[in-house]
């Protein structure tokens, strides 16, 4: 899966949640999930949680504590993918 | 350090499952769990618990100016007292101890946490957003005798806020947070 892809899906995950819709256009690695999109913290969670039913995988604490852009998140489920 | 967290407790019925797997177990510690689920209203208290722990979150975060992090799960938050109209507790991070008031009502919650137990503090809800940043800068500039215009809010390296005069940063302990129709800040009215 291209970093493209994996980027394409999350902006589809995390549409629902997003309270910032102009965020959305620019959608990129640098995407801040709290201040670009204003996600609510407690909306975090339902974002990681779709995250590991979509790929299947499981995202730990201490993952999940580093999960702040959209970038962070690529590179976490491209690791969980690779089962590192 | 102070931090506050405001949730509106209809969005968050109707936005959030809690029931849903993974859930509970990513944002609370085993003994929060058990609080939740041995409750007559375990959305009460997901919601009471949560706002204890974000409230605590921006507390530690502007007492340390750390960079922010997801880690919910490392605030750990114990109930001392239970009434209809407020929740008092603490929550641990680390050996930092912060004293947590949650007021409720049935259509909102606002938590305010604070390292002292008891604290001299401006409190103010609003349904508008936007007046919420205009009245905190007028409540700023009485208690720095500061001219309004002259005062920003602005948010550090950080992303946590801080009141700033002709660009250099003033002196103030306050929290803002918004949910839904709801926002609210809170502002110390002690000297830093």
């Amino acid at each position: 899966m291209t970093d493209k892809e994996i980027l394409q899906k999350l902006k589809k995950i995390v549409t629902p949640y997003v309270q910032n819709e102009e965020g959305l256009n620019d959608f990129d690695e640098t995407t801040d999930f709290l201040n670009d999109l204003k996600i609510n913290s407690a909306n975090l969670v339902d974002v990681i949680l779709d995250v590991e039913d979509e790929y299947k995988i499981e995202i730990d604490n201490d993952s999940m504590n580093g999960m702040l852009t959209a970038g962070d998140a690529r590179k976490i489920i491209q690791r969980k993918l690779r089962n590192e | 350090m102070i931090g506050n967290d405001i949730i509106d407790l209809e969005v968050a019925a109707s936005q959030h499952t809690w029931k849903r797997k993974g859930f509970l177990d990513k944002l609370y510690t085993p003994q929060e769990q058990e609080i939740i689920l041995k409750s007559d209203s375990p959305a009460l208290f997901v919601w009471a618990l949560w706002a204890m722990k974000e409230a605590s979150y921006k507390a530690h975060q502007r007492k340390f100016n750390l960079p922010r992090r997801f880690n919910p799960k490392d605030y750990c938050s114990k109930l001392d007292d239970i009434r209809d109209n407020y929740i008092l507790g603490t929550v641990n991070i680390g050996e930092c101890l912060y004293y947590t008031e949650v007021h409720r009502s049935i259509y909102k919650l606002h938590c305010i946490a604070s390292q002292e137990r008891s604290i001299n503090i401006v409190e103010y809800h609003t349904s508008s957003i936007d007046s919420i940043k205009s009245h905190l800068i007028t409540k700023i500039s009485e208690e720095q005798n500061i001219k309004p215009e002259l005062l920003n809010i602005q948010k550090n390296e950080n992303f946590i806020p801080y009141a700033s005069h002709n660009g250099k940063p003033v002196c103030s302990k306050f929290s803002i947070s918004h949910h839904g129709k709801y926002s609210a800040y809170i502002l110390a009215l002690t000297n830093c």
